[in-house]
């Protein structure tokens, strides 16, 4: 992928992509975000304790659990249905979102948060893009506005959200892939444009996985 | 290049016609030659309408070669294209398209193209016949590397690849739709447009750039109007739907399970060079519901002497040089068929402005019409003729033979056909056998891969009515079995032109080499010879006369191949049957079944949380799997790797020492049967590990052997963590998975991974817990009492950051692994590194680790291999026996349990000096180093700094009972035999008195 690195911003493989327009001049075909502001838990329901799993996450949340690969999110706290009985939770602004499940009883909860690299993509070519990614059927018709799949993109684990009608995604990949995802999305990304915005959550951002 | 003045045209260039841009002019170069052409052109067109004729030399003869077709079959016309990084061999100039710059270099010719000096192979072809590599190159075998293989593949070759990495990109793309249409002629334009009214999601993929397949090509009517417009009006109402995908320049290759067909699209090869940011080709990916194949049908020649000197052509490519690109093929043609479809190309050719000097049929009654037809364009026809001879340099006239008598005729253009092959091949990759249909003397398809259909011309419907009407119905059928409602659509009226056929392959008395397969050069001889020897089925006559395997597989030659066998046998050609095709359809580059994963990017790469710590601290990384990890962290004057390694062994002995850990997969498990569920996955008890204590592990696969191992520890009444090793995280987490999902669903347990959450760094050596205590948050007592060996705590560091300590040693030495979450994995390193500044705190690599572990005896990957039991790695006693766990049975074998078994021991050498070499074999002294007296290998090897020699651990049969003898330690690779002391696995503080320190 040298040929995708101008010579002013040697690209190194150890580190993520930086902040900045990358690849054909002009607009953006992708625009991607860094999510730094996000907690992530996931919640797996004990035998026999959906309902009550359910009726806790209604109360505490006003989210009602979505059966299958599906999203659902109220009041700025999302649960994707990533496997039978288990979900991932997502929170912006909510540090202790995991605890907060805890409480709540009925489930397991596992705290997450610095386990996932969080992108939110969008731009008009965002679906070709995801195209060169990840073999799921993208098209409106199969896959919309709140369809999650947990899958592979080019070799690295997974999980991709629809949030938006435009349209646009979340991806989340393992901490550890943040810096190869970064380099496999500019590829694909690069015949259109890619803007990525860093984070911008403070001097701590992204230390660790030199995200940001 | 600068063109030259649009106005002058080359001189084989027709008048009028063709889908060319006669206003702009492209400027080429073929052996450095400067030409032009227009776009539109591929590079045999425009080398026709330059009048160059030879353009290659063949295979194995050195043979002057010239342009057959005009399509993706060729078998001759292949040349160098590009140069430099982007040369690329045996480019098809049937299918180049034409571009301002292209420059292409004839191949397999040396000096030049005119005067080839190893066209004397011609010579020796009576010598160079069927089998001839097998007969000749048997003995003596070493001369097979050293002689025989460079000579021939000097000789042969067919062009030279680059030699300097591809500089261009590739990647892959997935697509998912309805209906796949495979070919965009007739039939293929027919069942896009049906299924995309019908609102299907359609892609069309066309592998040409000009999508209308044979509409192009000839002047057949469609709707009482040429069929290009009628191919460009359709494609229009195609381009404007938005459920339709319409590729050119892109060929499906291949048909893969679950309605997955691979292609290929040449997004830049019709450019100098790829745009920025553009990749050269791309892979598709192609899901699709249902799909046709609506790939046509190729021509087929008939073999006779001299019938590979330029100028002999397919008749069809001489009909589509006229009508696609204005270029008359030769000046003056005869043909020569054995159907009527020739007859109508030729007609075409000369109103297009071709001198026609016969047409010469194999059969003796040609329809009336046709006879007519070529009487009034004055041409003579010549039934029941066949040709006998070709001469010239290139083709300067033929000799035909008529009812007995010999006639010469004086041409520069032989148009031949020998009938038409459906295109088949992608009814065979799910191993389809065609079938022979004798009305259309061709196998059309048999079985076809689960949804796909051939339509039109690949099925047989050789007629421009026929194929329309078939495509039409085929798109219905496959919509309509997808569940959408189809309008009747009413199908273009276009006639079904004269197409009978009578079978004929060969003119056995005709004179000169009669070539079946030019790619190849195998003649009719050689597949008499064939007969003669006794390789007649159709795969032995493939293999050993090499029929069809060059890169063009037989698209031209394979039916008459098989066909002059049948003659042969007398078997007939549908019992002979026919050889049946392969993925890839043409062939398909290497870098794009690459992508983009190449160089550094062929794998994606995982970091550790510390990873721009450790880049910062100078240290040398490795991959270890997917992970990039330090190695060892080298300080200025260290000259070499062990230096280094043995400085940080000794740090980390002597005071303390960091690693990062945290590449270890890491499970967490809750819920009320967790204790339960280890149990059976561990064959030792974790039910009841007190909470806040840790315990190593080891796990069974179901056949016995050692899966894994790590230590879990117990967070609370119902929630355990466990780790895994690094090479082993996600094959243990999947076994989980389905010990939970399919094996024991009645569990109430709850698992997700948290290997990406925690950032691990372990702290070891005498100082740890004085280092430990500078960081742990006030309130937290860190002291052996509090957090003795195998203790567990959780609390806060770094004032406020949530950790885990874990009291575990690998190293051997007062040990502890501080979790804290990734983010915070660098801050924590430098706390770590601020904190043990007063005792000399050294960051050390997985070689160290290595050390360490060896002095220590623990085992790890190398003895983790998938071939050990927990006895053969001393860790048996492990086993509870008042339980069940997963391989408890299966590691009852006799062979499992074989006390002979080869076991884990230490290794010394008996000369101190000596370097152990991890893979020699351990052989009793003074026996022959045969495999019948192994007795096992060394699997690890390290240099002890503090032993002052090299160390290794080894399994050895009865290994545990030998301590003190000495075994020899043979190592044929490397060289190396020397006499090595059987020893105790553990090299190093036997009792683990530092560790409980």
């Amino acid at each position: 992928m040298a040929e995708m690195s101008s010579p002013a911003h040697p690209l190194s493989h150890t580190r993520p992509i930086p902040a900045g327009h990358h690849g054909r001049p002009g607009t953006a075909g992708v625009v991607a975000r860094w999510r730094e502001d996000l907690a992530i838990a996931t919640l797996a329901a004990r035998h026999g304790g959906e309902a009550a799993l359910a009726a806790a996450m209604d109360a505490a949340f006003g989210l009602a659990l979505p059966a299958g690969p599906k999203a659902a999110g109220a009041n700025g706290v999302s649960a994707l249905g990533l496997a039978p009985r288990r979900w991932l939770v997502l929170a912006s602004q909510r540090p202790a979102l995991a605890a907060e499940l805890a409480g709540l009883g009925g489930g397991a909860v596992t705290e997450q948060s610095d386990g996932y690299a969080v992108l939110d993509l969008a731009g008009p070519e965002v679906r070709a893009v995801l195209a060169k990614l990840v073999a799921v059927d993208l098209d409106p018709a199969v896959f919309s506005t709140g369809d999650v799949v947990a899958s592979s993109l080019a070799h690295i684990g997974a999980v991709l959200w629809q949030t938006g009608e435009e349209p646009t995604y979340r991806l989340l990949v393992g901490t550890s892939f943040a810096a190869a995802f970064s380099h496999t999305l500019l590829a694909a990304a690069a015949e259109y444009g890619l803007d990525l915005a860093d984070a911008g959550r403070g001097p701590e951002a992204g230390r660790g996985t030199g995200r940001g | 290049m600068s063109p030259l003045p649009a106005n002058r045209r080359a001189a084989n260039r027709l008048a009028a016609g063709g889908r060319i841009d006669r206003s702009r002019t492209l400027a080429f170069s073929f052996d450095g030659r400067r030409l032009d052409g227009h776009p539109g052109d591929t590079l045999a067109s425009a080398l026709l309408a330059n009048g160059v004729k030879l353009v290659g030399r063949s295979f194995k003869y050195h043979r002057p070669r010239g342009i057959v077709s005009a399509g993706p079959e060729e078998p001759n016309a292949l040349v160098e294209l590009r140069g430099g990084a982007r040369r690329e061999p045996n480019s098809r100039a049937t299918v180049t398209e034409l571009f301002d710059g292209l420059e292409a270099t004839s191949q397999n010719r040396w000096p030049s193209l005119a005067l080839d000096l190893l066209s004397v192979n011609g010579l020796l072809a009576p010598f160079l016949g069927a089998g001839f590599y097998y007969k000749t190159f048997m003995w003596p075998a070493a001369l097979w590397e050293k002689l025989y293989e460079p000579a021939i593949r000097r000789a042969a070759g067919l062009g030279r690849a680059a030699e300097a990495a591809d500089p261009d990109s590739y990647e892959k793309v997935n697509a998912f739709c309805d209906l796949l249409v495979i070919g965009s002629g007739p039939a293929g334009l027919m069942a896009a447009r049906t299924a995309a009214r019908a609102g299907a999601r359609v892609i069309l993929a066309e592998e040409d750039f000009l999508p209308g397949g044979r509409l192009n090509a000839e002047a057949l009517e469609v709707d009482g109007a040429p069929g290009h417009l009628f191919a460009a009006r359709t494609l229009a109402e195609l381009a404007g739907l938005p459920n339709v995908r319409l590729m050119t320049r892109t060929t499906v290759f291949g048909v893969y399970d679950g309605g997955t067909y691979g292609a290929v699209e040449k997004v830049s090869d019709h450019l100098p060079e790829p745009g920025p940011f553009q990749p050269r080709q791309r892979l598709w990916r192609i899901v699709a519901r249902r799909a046709i194949l609506a790939a046509g049908a190729t021509e087929r020649p008939i073999v006779f002497g001299g019938n590979d000197r330029p100028g002999v052509m397919a008749a069809g490519a001489v009909q589509a040089y006229a009508n696609r690109f204005g270029v008359a093929a030769a000046r003056q043609v005869a043909v020569f068929a054995n159907n009527d479809g020739a007859w109508r190309a030729t007609f075409e050719a000369r109103t297009a402005g071709l001198g026609v000097a016969a047409i010469i049929d194999v059969r003796s009654e040609v329809p009336p019409a046709l006879l007519a037809r070529a009487q009034a364009l004055g041409i003579r026809a010549i039934p029941g003729g066949v040709v006998t001879a070709t001469r010239g340099r290139t083709l300067a006239g033929i000799e035909i033979t008529v009812g007995g008598r010999r006639e010469q005729i004086a041409v520069d253009g032989l148009a031949v056909s020998g009938g038409w092959s459906p295109n088949l091949h992608l009814t065979c990759h799910h191993g389809g056998r065609p079938v022979w249909d004798p009305r259309l003397a061709a196998f059309v398809p048999g079985s076809t891969p689960p949804g796909l259909e051939a339509a039109g011309a690949a099925a047989g419907r050789l007629t421009l009515g026929a194929a329309l009407r078939d495509g039409l119905e085929a798109g219905a059928r496959a919509v309509a079995d997808i569940g959408l409602i189809v309008h009747p659509i009413e199908p273009p009226k276009a006639e079904d032109e004269p197409a009978g056929i009578a079978a004929f392959w060969h003119v056995a008395a005709s004179r000169g080499p009669a070539f079946v397969d030019q790619q190849n050069d195998v003649t009719a001889k050689d597949i008499a010879l064939a007969h003669k020897e006794g390789f007649r089925s159709v795969e032995h006559l493939k293999r050993y006369t090499t029929l069809g395997m060059a890169t063009d597989q037989g698209k031209t030659s394979n039916v008459t191949g098989l066909a002059i066998m049948a003659e042969l046998t007398g078997a007939g050609i549908e019992a002979t049957g026919t050889t049946i095709f392969r993925p890839p359809y043409t062939p398909v580059a290497l870098g794009v079944f690459a992508g983009h994963h190449r160089g550094r990017e062929f794998r994606p790469v995982r970091l550790t949380p510390t990873h721009g710590w450790a880049e910062r601290q100078g240290a040398v990384f490795i991959e270890t799997g997917p992970w990039l990890r330090a190695q060892y962290f080298p300080r200025p004057g260290e000259t070499d790797w062990l230096e280094t390694v043995n400085r940080e062994v000794k740090a980390v002995r002597a005071s303390v020492g960091m690693i990062d850990v945290s590449t270890f997969g890491k499970i967490d498990l809750q819920g009320p049967d967790a204790g339960a569920f280890l149990d059976r996955v561990y064959i030792n008890t974790f039910s009841t590990l007190p909470v806040g204590k840790a315990r190593y592990g080891v796990m069974l696969r179901e056949d016995g052997l050692v899966m894994d191992d790590g230590t879990t520890a117990r967070l609370g009444e119902s929630h355990y963590v466990m780790t895994t090793t690094t090479a082993n995280a996600a094959k243990v987490f999947q076994h989980l998975e389905f010990c939970l999902q399919v094996l024991w669903p009645e569990l109430d347990v709850q698992m997700a991974s948290v290997s990406e959450q925690w950032a691990q760094i372990a702290l070891a050596g005498p100082k740890a817990r004085e280092v430990l205590a500078r960081i742990v948050d006030a309130g937290t007592d860190v002291s052996d009492a509090a957090l003795p060996f195998m203790g567990v705590l959780g609390t806060t560091v770094l004032g406020g950051v949530p950790a885990r300590l874990f009291r575990v040693s690998f190293s051997g030495e007062l040990g502890y692994e501080i979790a804290v979450p990734a983010r915070q994995g660098e801050r924590l390193a430098e706390a770590l590194m601020a904190a043990g500044a007063p005792f000399g705190i050294t960051p050390y690599g997985i070689e160290a680790l290595g050390v360490m572990r060896i002095e220590k005896g623990h085992v790890s990957g190398n003895e983790l291999s998938g071939q050990t039991t927990a006895a053969d790695l001393g860790l048996g006693r492990m086993a509870s026996t008042r339980k069940d766990h997963i391989g408890r049975v299966m590691a009852a074998r006799p062979g499992l349990a074989d006390p002979a078994r080869p076991s884990l021991v230490g290794l010394k050498p008996v000369d101190g000096a000596a370097r152990l070499r991890a893979g020699a074999h351990l052989l009793p002294p003074g026996v022959p180093a045969t495999t019948a007296n192994d007795e096992g290998y060394i699997t690890s090897v390290a240099y002890s700094p503090h032993l002052g020699h090299w160390i290794g651990l080894g399994l050895l049969a009865r290994g545990p009972q030998r301590l003190g003898e000495r075994v020899r330690a043979y190592d044929p690779v490397r060289g190396g035999d020397l006499e090595v002391e059987v020893c105790a696995p553990c090299f190093l503080d036997p009792k683990g008195e530092r560790l409980r320190g």
